[in-house]
């Protein structure tokens, strides 16, 4: 069996373990919170995979991220709120509708040459704004009031509200690291690395770089819209000031760099451990120190671990494991927290710290323990994961 | 047959005459010398004829098709490659990764396990097989050059823009260099290749063009065109030329 189809194979599988978390409720009878806080990582998972579609992949630096959602978001509610649109038929046009949003930009923004670097991060973050502006001024989208989501019918297939924000959250998450872990393996993804190392060499080597560039961006703005648009009903009530903020750009750039931006996985195990963090934070009443303590974390991790803590954890498999579900196992056997999610935010945070070593102490350690000297292949090479073999 | 027609090229870069006014015909199977002191417009055409930017005016015809305003890409894909004087490897990725990268794109397409298969043979043909997995900053100087043609190899061109892949070598480094350069033209590529060493050029060429303040003013057999007074005085200068009478 080839790698890509033992790993399609392993998202099916959690897919549909995850899937039927919910109908473990009433066997397991585990807090509803549970599943709240569950849907909450794979909107953030979904957010950063996309997010890191274009500029992991690309290089190129966006701060769209909160336009796109925002849109997406808008999208549904005014569909919905406004028009009395069925929530599911509303749901992928939200997903369209923030998709042609991207590409509009990119047309404008690949089409100029010096919109690189800073000009490109600062063009996308002002989109946003713009956007805000024309949905505060116009009545028939938002005109200042807010849109009401509260009450918004989902299919009964997917089961009660709760649930079905979990299932359908789940399916866009997938849709989402699906979507950016092909990419990361195809002819797209490598001329996207080409494009983010040296634009003007892969251009020259035969990468068609605009159209490239547009296909990353589209794919980013249509998935932060569809996931927007499913948020909207979770919002309940939709506020300009709520859903045009600097939130969202901050927090998938904040998972991102701290999962890693070379490897599809790294925004999706970054989205876990800071919503997770987060979480803890806000339940212990630290809410106000919550941003405080995780841009901290962003900062020791920048300097640390340039490459992320995933390709860390690739490499130091079996210590992070140990670690892991050690730390994890006896904080639940001795009964530390009141909260499983506790059990496993420290779990996480004791593997980070672990991650956190440098590369030299490490391989002092192996040689100690008479492993093999590490291999001549480099953590820079690391994050492109070997194809063809 | 004639692979490369430019007529009457022309580029500024605001008020600087980069390109005054440039004819040049390659035919296939040539090695073409393109020589001249700094700022004559060598690297200006270079990057000319591979896309970087279009010429001011002026036709650039190749195998028949007029190349002056394609983007870089599509000329590739018509089998045009170069390489760079200052190394420019996609600094994350391996040689191997560099080279599977031009395989998969350049002239025709190639699916991901493909190309990193067939990195191999350039990996042999430029002896990087030792460093084929390493990151690009453990590579030399020497090996990034050859980096650097293995990559545009592999993207099977026709016509090849050597841009000073011989500059900062030693000598067993160069020589190295000619004999594999030589071995790229035997396998039917065309070569424009610039450089300053004059030893190197003159024994590898089959005609020298020399470029002065974006002109060609001399075009022709090596001995002859390296005699040629104009050459000499481009190069050193009017006191030169009197130096020599």
């Amino acid at each position: 069996m080839t790698g890509r189809a033992r790993t399609l194979i392993g998202f099916v599988v959690v897919g549909t373990a995850l899937g039927l978390v919910p109908n473990l409720e009433e066997i397991l009878t585990f807090p509803r919170f549970y599943l709240i806080f569950l849907f909450t990582i794979f909107f953030w998972v979904a957010q950063a995979s996309s997010w890191n579609i274009l500029t992991g992949y690309s290089g190129y630096f966006s701060f769209g991220q909160g336009a796109f959602y925002g849109v997406g978001v808008y999208t549904a509610s005014v569909l919905v709120g406004k028009h009395g649109w069925s929530f599911i038929t509303a749901l992928p046009i939200a997903g369209v509708v923030a998709g042609a949003t991207g590409l509009v930009l990119g047309l404008v923004v690949f089409r100029v040459r010096r919109l690189t670097g800073e000009i490109f991060a600062l063009t996308t973050l002002a989109v946003a704004f713009v956007l805000a502006s024309v949905a505060r001024l116009s009545p028939s989208i938002d005109g200042g009031t807010g849109i009401f989501m509260t009450g918004t019918a989902v299919p009964e297939v997917l089961g009660e509200f709760t649930t079905a924000v979990y299932r359908l959250t789940l399916l866009i998450a997938l849709v989402a690291v699906v979507t950016a872990y092909l990419i990361h393996d195809s002819r797209l993804g490598w001329g996207l690395f080409a494009i983010r190392d040296d634009e003007a060499v892969a251009s020259g080597l035969g990468v068609p770089t605009f159209r490239y560039k547009m296909i990353a961006l589209g794919a980013n703005a249509s998935l932060a819209g569809l996931m927007g648009g499913l948020w909207s009903i979770q919002l309940g009530f939709v506020t300009i000031d709520d859903v045009f903020n600097i939130r969202v750009p901050l927090f998938v750039i904040l998972m991102s760099v701290l999962g890693g931006m070379r490897h599809w996985m790294g925004p999706v195990v970054g989205a876990v451990i800071i919503t997770t963090l987060a979480d803890r934070l806000n339940s212990a009443g630290l809410a106000d120190v919550n941003q405080i303590v995780i841009g901290g974390m962003l900062v020791v991790l920048a300097l640390a671990v340039r490459e992320g803590v995933y390709v860390r954890m690739r490499r130091r498999w079996g210590t992070t494991a140990i670690t892991f579900f050690g730390v994890l196992v006896v904080t639940i056997v001795l009964g530390i927290n009141e909260s499983l999610i506790s059990d496993f935010a420290y779990a996480m945070v004791a593997t980070v710290v672990v991650m956190l070593l440098p590369e030299r102490a490490w391989d002092q350690i192996r040689r100690f323990f008479g492993r093999r000297e590490p291999g001549a292949g480099d953590e820079r090479a690391e994050g492109l994961t070997r194809t063809g073999s | 047959m004639t692979i490369l027609e430019v007529t009457g090229a022309r580029k500024r870069f605001g008020g600087v005459v980069a390109l005054e006014e440039v004819s040049l015909s390659i035919s296939e199977g040539e090695i073409i010398g393109l020589v001249g002191p700094n700022g004559s417009g060598k690297s200006t055409l270079i990057n000319l004829l591979s896309g970087f930017f279009p010429a001011d005016d002026g036709r650039v015809e190749y195998k028949g098709t007029d190349i002056a305003s394609l983007p870089a890409h599509r000329i590739a894909s018509l089998g045009i490659a170069r390489t760079y004087q200052i190394p420019r490897p996609f600094d994350t990725m391996t040689p191997r990764q560099n080279i599977a990268v031009s395989y998969m794109f350049g002239r025709q397409r190639h699916a991901l396990g493909e190309a990193m298969a067939a990195a191999e043979q350039w990996l042999v043909f430029t002896g990087l097989e030792s460093v084929a997995d390493v990151g690009t900053d453990q590579l030399t100087l020497h090996q990034l050059k050859f980096l650097e043609l293995a990559r545009a190899l592999a993207t099977a061109p026709s016509l090849l823009l050597l841009d000073e892949v011989l500059a900062g070598l030693n000598p067993t480094e160069m020589n190295q260099s000619m004999e594999m350069i030589r071995r790229i033209h035997a396998q039917g590529v065309t070569l424009l290749i610039v450089e300053h060493v004059i030893r190197a050029i003159t024994e590898l060429s089959s005609r020298i063009v020399v470029l002065n303040q974006g002109l060609v003013v001399a075009d022709g057999a090596p001995e002859a065109v390296m005699a040629d007074p104009a050459v000499v005085a481009a190069y050193l200068g009017e006191k030169g030329r009197s130096a020599r009478d």
